[in-house]
């Protein structure tokens, strides 16, 4: 044992327990994983799936932030990842990991940012992909009850013929219904029908006890589970109240000369008592991004609203409200915009990384924000472009997104640096971070206000004795090191460093270690680096869906990928899995990115053939065994249009 | 009882895509390479590429039968067929499509094309679709029996009967024996219609040799191969040059190396078919006659004269040549002339021989049950190697399946599966008619039922009666 794991143990512990919460840390990490696996392997059978290759491992440390010095801060490998199949073998898992006090991280489709699927302190990552089953349709009463790992896509499908849908939805249509309820909950039709918790009935919760308990809409404790990233218990199920479909959609963009116009426009038909299904508002420059991805200039490139009503009788009740204001757009552009409502992070910028800052700031202080911050994002050479869900009378939830390239490592930081900066600037518009996690965890007093927070420490106290769900974030960040450089995360060094990160930022910035040209990069590089690792692709991926096979994952391959063009050692067998690949397209279609997934899984291929042969056999096996199963059928055929 | 004769077939694809009836074109866009095409289709049109699994296969368009699977199973609508322009343009009014398609397919696989259920006509027409051949017997084989343990010989001797035998005491036949060719099946190649390169010919006669059969060859296109056995030479002018002395010095050997010659008809041909049995006795001579008004008379002459082997051909199209009624049809050619044997009782001291029009295996069978011994086939031959009968060759164009520099085995192959295909449709019209040798089924017109026949007994009744009195039968 080296002297800095000792000192980790000892100390981290110590420190854990004056924050209140125990945290027992493996002395060698890899005997005490090997013991957990065999006796979770014979209690599992066949119930859950337990990997724990290199290369799973490796690809179950990230989020979409993927930020570069992570492995830095924390032991975010985990030891073991597990895909539970049935509630019962997660309940095993829980009362296993609790009994040996071994770290649980929740993870979804891994679509939020922040840190909060990340490990932190190695241990187990849960993954809900196999809990997805949709367990029970009531057409009279309106509800569909769901597993945590449903997507929202998925359940969208079932619907389909059944003449009802969904209230709200977030634009990561890919993603679970438990990620949603743990995060923010803020999306699409949130400003006629509120966040996710006013669409749940009830919610089923596993306790680290073991317990597992149905919580009604009514009871006390049920809002404790909504935007609380996890740490309370592991949410089962979901009783979702659901609506009958519209008929269509009515969708209106107006164009105004400035974000404050398009502001009061919003501020004034709320005024009037006009009810839309959603209200999304898009800066100029988000406008002029759409144009570049269209390749030609059919929209103004204006600030702009985009109204979308579902009931005729509010519809005309709108079009009189807005006849003399604004500039509106053609219909078919309109249209254009609210399709491409679940491709928000499409891009055409020159550099392939995107970042992103999110928070909710009132209404009223909205312009002068958006002011702020295009005046500070100069200061670090980036173009920001906005857009907007107003999702309640007075409350916008803002995404800032920017484009910047983590092959310009310097860049990349101060890029990186501004996203607090930007946060911290809404927090004094009394706006308020959308999601903690790890990396917004030192703005948990500005999310949530001291009373609620004595009242989440109590709870989990009480429920989670051990801190063995989702440790080390949310209340606050605890970094390896004896948590040194935790202090970096720490609220009041934090605020310091985005203070002073603005004045460092030209250093960072500094010409000469400007942009090396793109020019002539591959479409695999471009793709690699410009893939946010949302797992769109892998909601639709049929090699995955059906073998399940974590290698299989587009979103994964995007790592193997990554690491074939750093000239990272890959082993023979992690390269074979990535020819197991229909080349169906699927994957490029959903691509939040909208990226040309086709060429670069080709060039993918031709890389490793350079290294490796082709897997031949594999490759036939492979697509003998798909086509052999039932499940590829139902699922090919649900692409029947 | 012999050994039972049977022609092994072994699969030979096409070097260039055939002309399909369809055309299905996949849309890469769109496709997603689930693979349902690959399983639905019957025909195997689509496949997974064999070198990739992963991916789709171009549609081999000539395969699909147009049934739609695919295009209503294709979950993303990726699939579409339509008519092929470039079908509907092949060959003519006689050599249609769909015959280029079943010769395709035959020399393809050497077997019999399906087409669906049952016999999709055409069931009434001009030329052989204007009579049907009586398939009733009740006690008919089954189709393994044919193909299988039955013993149904399709095998046809050219050359003259003898007809009557002598033996000597110690019982051995006394009488010279007319010289005698068994093919084992009743089909010769004749000359084909255009004049091609070495490689062509020499697919044919190896398939010839390969069969058992004779390949007639017109002089000028003679060359030396291993085969000789098998080429029958066909001379053009041989009495006009006998008449100016000016037999080349090749005549004598080639006329070495075969066991059959033909030559032209002309006045003076049975000058020159002395002269060649004088050079060699047990030479078999075939003359080569067109279908004309005076066909009958020349038949008549002919055969009264002691010539074997009677060779009555039409033109590509089965129509009769030099003729005052352009519509004589081949076989009506040749029923008057077995006709007109049978009445003199010599009919089986000549072979007939037809050829012109024969370009399927029931075309075979029509012309046997209409008098011929043997029939002569043409262009199916050429089509069996992909020839599109384009005719850009005979004008100097590009071949679009490069008949040039087709390898001679290939060709051969081909060839044989299409007389294999031939001969198996053959045996089934043999054993459906309750007949164990092909032999038996020459001029039984009472077995088939003729057009020309029904016509007549339908019409003419009701016509007469209706005071119409103009013959039925002429107003063809
Ligand atoms: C393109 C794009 C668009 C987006 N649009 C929106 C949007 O419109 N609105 C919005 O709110 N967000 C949006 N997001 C962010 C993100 O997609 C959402 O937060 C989403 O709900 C996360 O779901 P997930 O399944 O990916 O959860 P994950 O990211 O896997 O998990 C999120 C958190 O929930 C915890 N968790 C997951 N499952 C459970 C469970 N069953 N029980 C307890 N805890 C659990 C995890 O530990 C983690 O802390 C977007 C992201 C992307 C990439
Ligand atoms: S192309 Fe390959 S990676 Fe993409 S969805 Fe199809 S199988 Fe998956
Ligand atoms: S490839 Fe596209 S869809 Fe897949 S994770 Fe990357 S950005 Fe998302
Ligand atoms: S139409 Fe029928 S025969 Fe033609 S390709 Fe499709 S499935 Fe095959
Ligand atoms: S069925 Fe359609 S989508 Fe599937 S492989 Fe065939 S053409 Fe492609």
């Amino acid at each position: 044992m080296g002297v800095a794991k000792v000192f980790r143990c000892t100390l981290n512990q110590q420190i854990a327990c004056s924050y209140g919460f125990s945290e027992k840390r493996y002395g060698d990490i890899r005997s005490m994983s090997r013991d957990l696996k065999k006796k979770l392997e014979s209690l599992l059978g066949n119930d859950a799936r337990l990997l724990d290759g290199a290369f799973e491992r490796e690809v179950y440390s990230m989020d979409i932030g993927a930020i570069p010095f992570t492995g830095l801060l924390f032991d975010n490998i985990p030891e073991m990842i597990i895909q539970p199949k049935k509630i019962e073998a997660l309940k095993t898992i829980i009362r296993v990991a609790n009994e040996e006090r071994v770290a649980i991280f929740p993870r979804g489709s891994g679509s939020s940012g922040l840190g909060g699927v990340v490990p932190t302190v190695g241990g187990m990552v849960i993954d809900f992909s196999s809990l997805n089953e949709i367990d029970e349709l009531d057409q009279e009463k309106m509800t569909i009850i769901v597993q945590a790992g449903v997507r929202w896509s998925e359940i969208e499908n079932f619907l389909k013929s059944k003449e009802l849908t969904m209230r709200t939805y977030p634009s990561s249509f890919f993603s679970t219904i438990g990620g949603w309820i743990a995060t923010g909950g803020y999306g699409i039709g949130s400003f006629k029908f509120g966040n996710i918790q006013s669409q749940i009935e009830s919610i089923e919760v596993l306790f680290p006890s073991g317990e597992i308990k149905s919580i009604n809409q009514d009871d006390e404790e049920f809002s404790l589970f909504f935007g609380t990233e996890g740490q309370f218990g592991i949410v089962l199920t979901a009783t979702l109240k659901l609506r009958n479909k519209p008929r269509k959609a009515l969708p209106h963009m107006i164009y105004f000369d400035s974000a404050e116009a398009a502001v009061n426009f919003i501020k004034d038909m709320i005024k009037e008592n006009i009810v839309p299904y959603n209200i999304k508002y898009m800066d100029a420059a988000h406008i002029g991004e759409t144009n570049k991805i269209l390749g030609e200039r059919s929209f103004r490139e204006k600030d702009s609203v985009l109204v979308t009503f579902e009931d005729e009788l509010e519809d005309r009740k709108f079009l009189s409200f807005a006849s003399n204001r604004g500039i509106h757009a053609e219909e078919y552009l309109a249209h254009y915009i609210w399709h491409e409502r679940l491709f928000s992070m499409k891009r055409k910028g020159s550099k392939p990384t995107p970042l992103a800052c999110e928070l909710t700031i009132p209404l009223e202080n909205f312009s002068p924000y958006l002011k702020k911050i295009i005046r500070m994002s100069k200061r670090f050479k980036v173009k920001i472009n906005v857009e907007s869900y107003i999702i309640g009378k007075d409350e916008a939830l803002v995404l800032i997104h920017y484009d910047s390239d983590v092959r310009n490592f310097r860049t990349y930081l101060a890029h990186l640096a501004l996203i607090p900066v930007l946060t911290k600037i809404g927090i004094a518009f009394r706006g308020v971070p959308y999601g903690l996690g790890i990396w917004n965890a030192p703005f948990i007093n500005e999310k949530i206000d001291h009373q609620t927070l004595r009242r989440y420490k109590a709870y989990k106290h009480e429920v989670d004795p051990r801190n063995i769900l989702n440790p080390g974030k949310f209340f606050t960040a605890r970094t390896k090191w004896a948590n040194i450089p935790g202090i970096l995360l720490k609220p009041v060094v934090f605020r310091t460093i985005t203070k002073i990160a603005p004045m460092f930022s030209p250093i960072l910035l500094s010409p000469i270690l400007e942009e090396k040209s793109t020019k002539d990069e591959t479409e695999l590089e471009k793709t690699v680096y410009s893939c946010v690792k949302c797992g769109s692709c892998a909601s639709v991926c049929p090699a995955y869906l059906i073998t399940r096979d974590e290698l299989l994952n587009p979103k994964n391959k995007m790592h193997l990928a990554k690491k074939l063009l750093l000239g990272e050692t890959i082993t023979k067998s992690d390269a074979e899995k990535a020819f197991l690949c229909l080349h169906c397209g699927m994957c490029r279609e959903v691509c939040q990115n909208d990226l040309d997934l086709l060429t670069a899984w080709l060039e993918l291929e031709e890389g490793l053939e350079h290294i490796f042969d082709k897997p031949e056999d594999a490759i036939q096996n492979f697509v003998s065994s798909i086509e052999a199963s039932e499940e590829y059928w139902r699922f090919v055929y649900a692409q029947k249009v | 009882m012999p050994k039972k004769y049977s022609i092994a077939g072994s699969a030979a694809p096409p070097r260039f895509q055939p002309v399909g009836k369809f055309v299905i074109e996949r849309n890469e866009d769109e496709c997603i390479h689930c693979g349902r095409c690959t399983l639905v289709c019957l025909h195997d049109v689509h496949k997974r590429r064999g070198d990739d699994p992963r991916f789709i296969s171009e549609p081999v368009n000539y395969l699909c039968k147009g049934c739609f699977r695919c295009i209503q199973e294709c979950p993303k609508e990726a699939l579409t067929i339509k008519n092929n322009e470039e079908w509907l343009l092949l060959g003519d009014s006689y050599w249609t499509p769909e015959t280029f398609g079943k010769i395709w397919y035959q020399a393809e696989t050497g077997s019999i094309p399906v087409s669906g259920t049952g016999y999709t006509g055409p069931f009434s027409g001009e030329g052989f679709d204007s009579m049907w051949t009586d398939m009733s017997e009740i006690v008919r084989p089954t189709r393994d029996g044919i193909h299988g343990r039955e013993y149904i010989s399709t095998s046809v001797y050219i050359g003259r009967k003898a007809q009557m035998l002598t033996f000597d005491n110690k019982g051995k036949i006394k009488s010279p024996l007319p010289p005698t060719l068994s093919i084992p099946i009743p089909l010769i190649f004749d000359i084909i219609p255009f004049r091609f390169s070495k490689n062509v010919y020499e697919s044919l006669v190896k398939a010839a040799s390969f069969l058992g059969t004779f390949m007639i060859i017109d002089l000028d296109e003679w060359f030396n191969s291993k085969y000789q056995a098998n080429l029958v030479p066909f001379f053009a002018n041989l009495s006009k040059k006998m008449n100016q002395k000016l037999m080349f010095p090749e005549f004598e050997g080639v006329i070495k190396k075969c066991k059959m010659v033909e030559i032209a008809y002309d006045l003076e041909v049975l000058k020159v078919v002395e002269e060649i049995k004088r050079l060699k006795n047990e030479m078999i001579v075939s003359v080569r006659i067109p279908f004309g008004d005076s066909t009958n008379k020349i038949v008549e002459e002919l055969a009264f004269a002691g010539v074997e082997v009677l060779h009555l051909c039409a033109d590509v199209n089965g129509k009769v040549i030099s003729s005052s009624d352009k519509n004589r049809f081949v076989k009506d050619g040749i029923l008057d002339a077995h006709r007109l044997l049978v009445e003199h009782k010599i009919r089986d001291e000549v072979t007939l021989m037809l050829s012109g029009g024969i370009a399927m295996a029931e075309h075979v069978a029509k012309a046997i049950i209409c008098g011929a011994d043997v029939t002569a086939v043409d262009l199916p031959l050429l089509i069996a190697l992909e020839c599109r009968y384009c005719k850009r060759c005979q004008n100097g164009l590009s071949c679009p399946v490069e008949l040039k520099a087709l390898n001679s085995d290939y060709g051969a192959q081909r060839i044989i599966n299409l007389m294999r295909a031939w001969r198996n449709q053959l045996l089934e019209v043999l054993g459906a008619m309750g007949l164990r040798d092909v032999r038996r089924l020459r001029g039984e017109v009472g077995r088939a039922i003729l057009h020309e026949d029904i016509r007549h007994e339908t019409f003419e009744k009701i016509l007469r009666s209706e005071g119409v009195t103009n013959n039925i039968k002429s107003s063809n």
